[in-house]
């Protein structure tokens, strides 16, 4: 087939914007990208698990690999050999995640979602000398003996893991890039497209939550309990 | 009007009424993760701290979670599974095969 449209598609890497015939794919997949279905093997597991570290969300990572291997056998041109499968095809799955980030802030207001309407108010005083102060016998207990020698054990990971999961969406992607990924408050602002206040009050509901799911799924059935 | 309180629980309510609420505190605990706080607001969280175990408690915890949450990184890798599933993986290849069968 022409040349010319060839040459074009690799000099102007086909960013999404028209998918390729089949039969102008055909003159475009060489070497390791020329079998779809052998990406899923080759590279599946590798992508899955930089998607799950950032998303923290199974069935979510496993959409992205899909969506990442549709594109790249949509943009199969773009490659080119300008760089490694790997790197390629890591480079679109971070801008798919961008990409839902972006999308997922635009969708979700969460200044009017349940979990931000509840400061956990039935754990504080409601009126009178000593409102707002916590009612001792449901305010934070002690995690005895020590909270710290908890972090060999896988168990308690898993409870980490399935408090954490309980967050909702930004909230839960607030959490885990400030508290786990340590960014700073800047950047997850900038990623989320968030002011520094609805932050705050996402990081202080996030770990709130998390205190009290930690504490009732994990240290108090340890034996923690005061 | 609160004659029928003890001396002990009115002296209580004037100090608490000169301290942060401990819903405060837990918004101000937050806030300490994140930004330096001002001397003004170290100092009035101490002094709440002298009056109040839960939120000393509190404190405790979320600097705990905030001190291991980057191990959970690692550890994920335990708790969740390292590779995609043989369903998943078929689902994909099902995907691509029908978007390059066009």
């Amino acid at each position: 087939m022409d040349t010319d449209l060839a040459i074009r598609l690799a000099v102007e890497p086909d960013n999404g914007t028209r998918p390729l015939t089949p039969s102008e794919d055909k003159h475009f997949v060489t070497g390791t990208l020329s079998d779809p279905e052998a990406w899923v093997d080759e590279y599946g597991d590798y992508l899955f698990r930089y998607a799950l570290v950032k998303l923290r969300d199974e069935a979510r990572a496993e959409d992205m690999v899909q969506e990442t291997l549709l594109a790249a056998l949509t943009a199969n041109a773009g490659f080119a050999g300008k760089s490694s499968p790997k790197s390629w095809l890591i480079g679109i799955l971070k801008n798919k995640i961008a990409d839902y980030y972006r999308k997922a802030s635009r969708e979700t207001s969460f200044t009017d979602h349940d979990f931000f309407a509840d400061e956990q108010n039935e754990r504080f005083v409601q009126e009178g000398l000593f409102k707002d102060a916590w009612i001792h016998e449901l305010g934070p207990v002690d995690w005895q003996p020590n909270p710290g020698a908890e972090l060999d054990k896988a168990e308690f990971w898993k409870a980490f893991h399935e408090c954490a999961g309980k967050l909702p969406g930004p909230v839960h992607r607030a959490f885990l890039s400030r508290e786990i990924e340590e960014v700073s408050t800047e950047e997850i602002c900038a990623l989320l497209n968030i002011t520094p206040n609805n932050l705050w009050v996402m990081l202080h509901r996030a770990r709130m939550a998390l205190r009290r799911c930690l504490e009732g799924n994990w240290f108090e059935r340890a034996g923690g309990k005061v | 009007m609160n004659a029928h309180l003890s001396l002990k629980t009115r002296l209580l309510a004037w100090i608490w009424r000169h301290t942060l609420t401990c819903k405060e505190v837990t918004r101000l605990v937050s806030q300490s993760l994140d930004q330096p706080l001002t001397p003004g607001q170290r100092l009035r969280l101490r002094l709440h701290f002298l009056l109040c175990v839960w939120c000393q408690r509190y404190a405790r915890h979320l600097k705990f979670i905030h001190r291991v949450g980057p191990r959970y990184a690692k550890e994920i890798e335990n708790v969740g599974p390292h590779s995609l599933s043989i369903e998943a993986k078929r689902r994909i290849k099902r995907a691509l095969q029908s978007r390059s069968d066009g």
